[in-house]
């Protein structure tokens, strides 16, 4: 159990207990709650005095399925606010069975200089000249760590666009294969990574350390009813493993909210080319895999890989938001080029949501037309070429829009929204606005409490009750990220004594009772360290707001506006 | 009348042969509604999401007319 800090002023590193105040915090709750401690909120996100934080989930390391869920934090360049960006592979279960509860990084390198950071099977960090990897892509890095460092380590690592430092810079990280192609993806922190001077984190994976669990016994008989309960879940047992989550598509695009063409419509009428169906149609008729295992410790395996018509590799995973970003959202109803976009994105170190957006706003603006996925293909080559047009596409969707002095943006706090339009949707409304991470989906997911039909009691185009159910799901959201749990996990929760279970297995690695109130009181915390940051870096009620479009321009085929007032969306953290 | 009926999720395992690009063709009485529907394809007993009409949710069991596109889902969780 050992936070280690890495000074890249000096390149220095240090290693400390955990303070006895961060007990039981892993992930979200642990990047959030030191950045509001220890980053001045004023600073520049892309100099020194901003911190990179890596941490594994709470539970990550242990022996419960899909918890291999890892936070990166820090002051976010593309919103200015505080950011935890959540990514899946195997680097959560690496470090977290090293014995690592977090890695701190500090300072900034000399301009110029660039290194890696290797973690050995001892758990002994050490900075390593990385001039030779500068400026490339992350597919290529990948194989050259791994040749030099052996197979057996993960890598977390920034394409050219990071090393840019470009807003809407991921940071990447090998999935169950080695690949790179699972992504922090939101907010831009491939850019502080870059401004760090910090190409990768070479994990290895031979840990055998993990944090010691306080009863063994019933951490076991939880963990291991629990994951029978994923397993009989209809939709993560059987749905997730055979479509992914591209099978979002069919039902939100029905439900007339699946932002197309720069969020000008809420229906595609390409949707069924490049729905979850098409998707493991495709997959399946060209060779590729459809079942596939993204992340360690997952029984799931909702994670796919792409093949092309002569059965070679294009990516992996193709997922529900990048099928939208790349597809419905610019008008593009090609798989093909949609899996060429996800590569791009994943390998030049992109957000793919960000991204796409980005390319929705200039089609949008009149740059190139909706539906062209070459074009697409080529403004995002130009990001990682990094011209002067790439760098603009680079600094995310308001900065195309202030290119093109175009008026749709659709952005929160400066960072996009995601596959599902707050118009059809009124409970996405709040949680876009509300949310201390900008335009996110996973901080409160609230599509299934807005259709009657997926258990909702909410009319999803009227105000009532949606407050209550954002704040309620982003409450729980952030303590489910704390603990490094998978979101499509979350069907244990759901089983009867399935949150149960999960009280008991966090108890059981505590050493003290943990039930639900415990449950609130962390969610609670993590949010109110967060809104914390964001107020004293200059954030107010006005920046809980929707873009103007949303509230004024009617979303085919509803034809319906945001109707949450400002009151409202102010009433949502009444704590 | 004939109703032409799209089955999305794993639905569509349910049906050998079933056709990607057109669906199910299925016969029923004049005035029939979705619960007919649902029950002449045998899937009374599953768990299904929303059901939409011609692109539109329907809640209930509303009739249906000559030619009418249903869609049928499963529930989904997402995030």
């Amino acid at each position: 159990m050992k936070v280690i800090r890495v000074d890249m002023t000096t390149q220095t590193i240090t290693e400390e207990a955990p303070p006895a105040e961060y007990a039981g915090l892993g992930g979200r709750g642990l990047t959030s709650t030191l950045i509001d401690a220890e980053v001045p909120a004023a600073c520049d996100p892309l100099g020194p005095e901003n911190k990179l934080i890596f941490a594994p989930g709470y539970l990550s390391g242990t022996t419960l399925i899909n918890t291999s869920r890892f936070s990166v934090g820090a002051k976010s360049p593309l919103t200015g606010g505080i950011k935890e960006s959540n990514v899946g592979g195997t680097v959560a279960a690496d470090l977290a069975r090293l014995g690592v509860t977090a890695v701190v990084v500090e300072g900034q390198a000399p301009a110029g200089a660039l290194y890696l950071l290797k973690i050995d099977a001892a758990a002994n960090a050490q900075l390593i000249d990385a001039a030779a990897y500068k400026g490339m892509r992350t597919y290529g890095l990948v194989k050259e760590l791994k040749a030099a460092h052996g197979e057996k380590n993960s890598v977390t690592g920034i394409g050219p666009a990071g090393e840019c430092q470009m807003a809407i810079a991921s940071i990447q990280t090998t999935d169950f294969d080695g690949r790179p192609c699972r992504a922090a993806g939101r907010g831009g922190l491939g850019a502080v990574m870059g401004a760090k001077g910090l190409k990768a984190l070479v994990v290895d994976q031979g840990g055998k350390n993990p944090d010691p669990l306080a009863d063994p016994e019933a951490f076991k008989a939880s963990a291991k009813a629990y994951a029978q309960a994923v397993k009989a879940d209809e939709f993560s047992g059987e749905i997730l493993p055979e479509l992914g989550t591209a099978v979002l598509v069919g039902p939100i695009n029905e439900a007339g909210a699946l932002p197309t063409r720069n969020a000008t419509q809420g229906q595609f009428e390409g949707a069924e080319k490049i729905s979850g169906e098409t998707l493991a149609q495709t997959i399946k008729a060209r060779g590729g895999k459809t079942t596939h295992k993204g992340c360690a410790n997952c029984i799931i395996n909702c994670s796919n890989e792409y093949v092309d018509k002569d059965g070679g590799y294009v990516t992996s995973s193709l997922e529900y938001e990048t099928i939208w970003s790349m597809g419905a959202m610019i008008g593009n109803d090609d798989l093909d080029a949609i899996a060429r976009l996800d590569f791009l994105c994943d390998d030049i170190g992109l957000d793919t949501i960000s991204t796409g957006v980005a390319v929705a706003v200039a089609m949008d603006a009149g740059h190139k037309p909706f539906g062209d996925g070459a074009a697409a293909i080529a403004m995002v080559e130009e990001i990682g070429k990094g011209t002067e047009f790439g760098r603009i596409l680079g600094a995310g969707p308001a900065a195309v829009g202030k290119h093109f002095n175009h008026h749709r943006v659709p952005v929160m706090k400066n960072q996009s929204m995601a596959a599902y339009d707050p118009r059809a949707l009124q409970g996405m409304a709040v949680t876009y606005a509300t949310s201390p991470m900008g335009g996110d989906h996973t901080a409160g997911w609230v599509v299934d409490k807005n259709l009657e039909a997926f258990g909702g009691t909410l009319d999803r185009f009227s105000a009532e009750g949606q407050v209550e159910a954002s704040r309620d799901t982003q409450i729980h959201m952030a303590a489910v990220d704390t603990m490094g749990l998978c979101d499509f996990a979350q069907s244990g929760l759901a089983a009867e004594g399935g949150f149960d279970h999960f009280m008991r297995m966090i108890s059981a690695k505590l050493g003290r009772p943990f039930d639900s109130a415990d449950w609130q009181a962390l969610g609670r915390r993590v949010l109110k360290a967060e809104r914390d940051f964001n107020r004293r870096a200059g954030f107010t009620n006005q920046d809980d707001r929707l873009p103007r479009m949303f509230y004024e321009e009617p979303l085919p085929p509803h034809n319906k506006v945001v109707v949450v007032s400002d009151a409202q969306m102010d009433a949502t953290f009444d704590f | 009348m004939l109703v032409q009926v799209t089955l999305y999720g794993t639905l569509r395992k349910r049906f050998a042969g079933y056709d990607a690009v057109n669906g199910l063709s299925v016969q029923l009485q004049a005035g029939a509604g979705v619960k007919a529907l649902i029950a002449r394809l045998g899937l009374a007993e599953v768990r299904l999401g929303f059901i939409s009409v011609d692109g539109r949710i329907v809640h209930g069991d509303v009739p249906l007319h000559d030619g009418a596109r249903v869609r049928i889902f499963q529930p989904i969780f997402g995030g």
